[in-house]
């Protein structure tokens, strides 16, 4: 017991923090990502009743951005991730979409499971899951295309994006591996 | 920092001035880092200690058999540069190992010298121990059973036997004890020198 609250106490040391260069490169590619992303959105799939941006776009920025390094934030998690974890949301919302909250707690719990087993485990996917149950109509209606759009193609352009902005920097490398 | 082992030891600061040259930001605790590191270090030093013998002994190695004069011996020892000698039988069979030591046994000095002894050859006066000279072959003056290893062990067994034995030179042997090879404590401490390029 006293192991198991001593635990609790840490004990280790925060890393040390990085420099100025790197939080005005992770600001830039940020920014760039999630205004294209927006912007085709609002441009290309308003019109057709789609959308490309959901709120997990922007815990993806985090990773792909400013923890480039990150096993979490390679294109392999970052597209698997968004798409596995759709397939799984929207597959819970269909067999247990009358009771909101076990269908939200199976589809974020088996989205990590998934992801874990496939090696494809992105934070944001949690969300991408949850957002699929409890997203409202308009996300109810896209059905398994969801996964598809917005959650696996916003999750491209993010990614192209990664790719133009991460490589600017002579510091900077992005991905380590793609799949 | 040295640890038990004598592998170099990271320590706490040379983890954070590497987390800091990085320059990006790492997602790994400096104490997970540190985990890590230890445990792949592990794994290196098993691996550098692994290597077998017969990948770093002396192949082809000078021999006598047991019905060589001592003389033969003592020739080969003073005009070649091997450290020493395995005695084997008509079948290659390992029996036991002639050193410069031997030689100077069999030449009358005992094996353990005492002060009076060295005192006694200096000033010319015969020491007690005069009871070999009358050796005539190599069976006769070789230390036997020899110290061998054998061809499969690794390395790490036969730096063992060497400090613990205090010596500087093994003989290796096959399965069915016949001279394959010698293994010097150079030849282990290249070997561990040369596949250390960290």
């Amino acid at each position: 017991m006293k192991e198991y609250f001593k635990k609790m106490r840490g004990g280790g040391e925060s890393p040390p923090g990085v420099g100025f260069s790197e939080i005005v490169w992770s600001g830039i590619g940020s920014f760039a990502g999630i205004a294209a992303c927006g912007y085709l959105s609002a441009r290309y799939f308003t019109p057709l009743d789609l959308t490309l941006f959901i709120g997990s776009f922007g815990a993806s920025a985090v990773l792909i951005y400013a923890a480039i390094k990150s096993p979490l934030a390679q294109p392999r998690n970052l597209i698997g991730g968004h798409v596995l974890s759709g397939l799984v949301g929207v597959t819970c919302y269909k067999f247990f979409g009358h009771d909101i909250m076990l269908a939200s707690a199976l589809a974020v719990s088996l989205a990590i499971m998934v992801m874990l087993a496939t090696k494809t485990l992105h934070p944001p996917g949690g969300a991408t899951a949850l957002i699929a149950v409890i997203g409202g109509k308009a996300i109810y209606n896209l059905g398994y295309l969801y996964a598809i759009i917005p959650a696996g193609l916003g999750a491209a352009v993010l990614l192209v994006i990664a790719l133009l902005v991460n490589n600017l920097s002579k510091n900077r490398k992005y991905p380590e591996y793609w799949f | 920092m040295k640890n038990d082992t004598g592998f170099l030891e990271i320590s706490d600061d040379d983890i954070k001035i590497a987390f800091k040259e990085v320059k990006t930001y790492m997602d790994i605790s400096l104490e997970d880092f540190k985990e890590i590191y230890i445990h792949a270090l592990n794994h290196a030093r098993t691996r550098l200690l692994n290597i077998t013998v017969d990948k770093v002994m002396t192949k082809n190695v000078m021999s006598i058999t047991k019905k060589s004069s001592v003389s033969e011996a003592i020739h080969l020892l003073s005009e070649s540069k091997v450290p020493c000698l395995p005695v084997v039988d008509d079948e290659n069979t390992v029996i036991g190992i002639i050193t410069r030591k031997d030689i100077i046994v069999a030449a009358g000095v005992a094996k353990n010298n005492t002060f009076k002894d060295v005192i006694r050859y200096i000033i010319g006066v015969p020491t007690p121990h005069k009871n070999v000279i009358s050796a005539k072959m190599a069976k006769d003056i070789m230390t036997s059973p020899a110290i061998t290893v054998p061809l499969g062990s690794d390395i790490k067994d036969a730096a063992n036997k060497l400090l613990e034995m205090r010596i500087n030179n093994l003989p290796v042997v096959s399965n069915d004890n016949k001279l394959a090879g010698i293994i010097s404590t150079s030849d282990i401490v290249n070997s561990i020198g040369s596949s250390r390029r960290i």
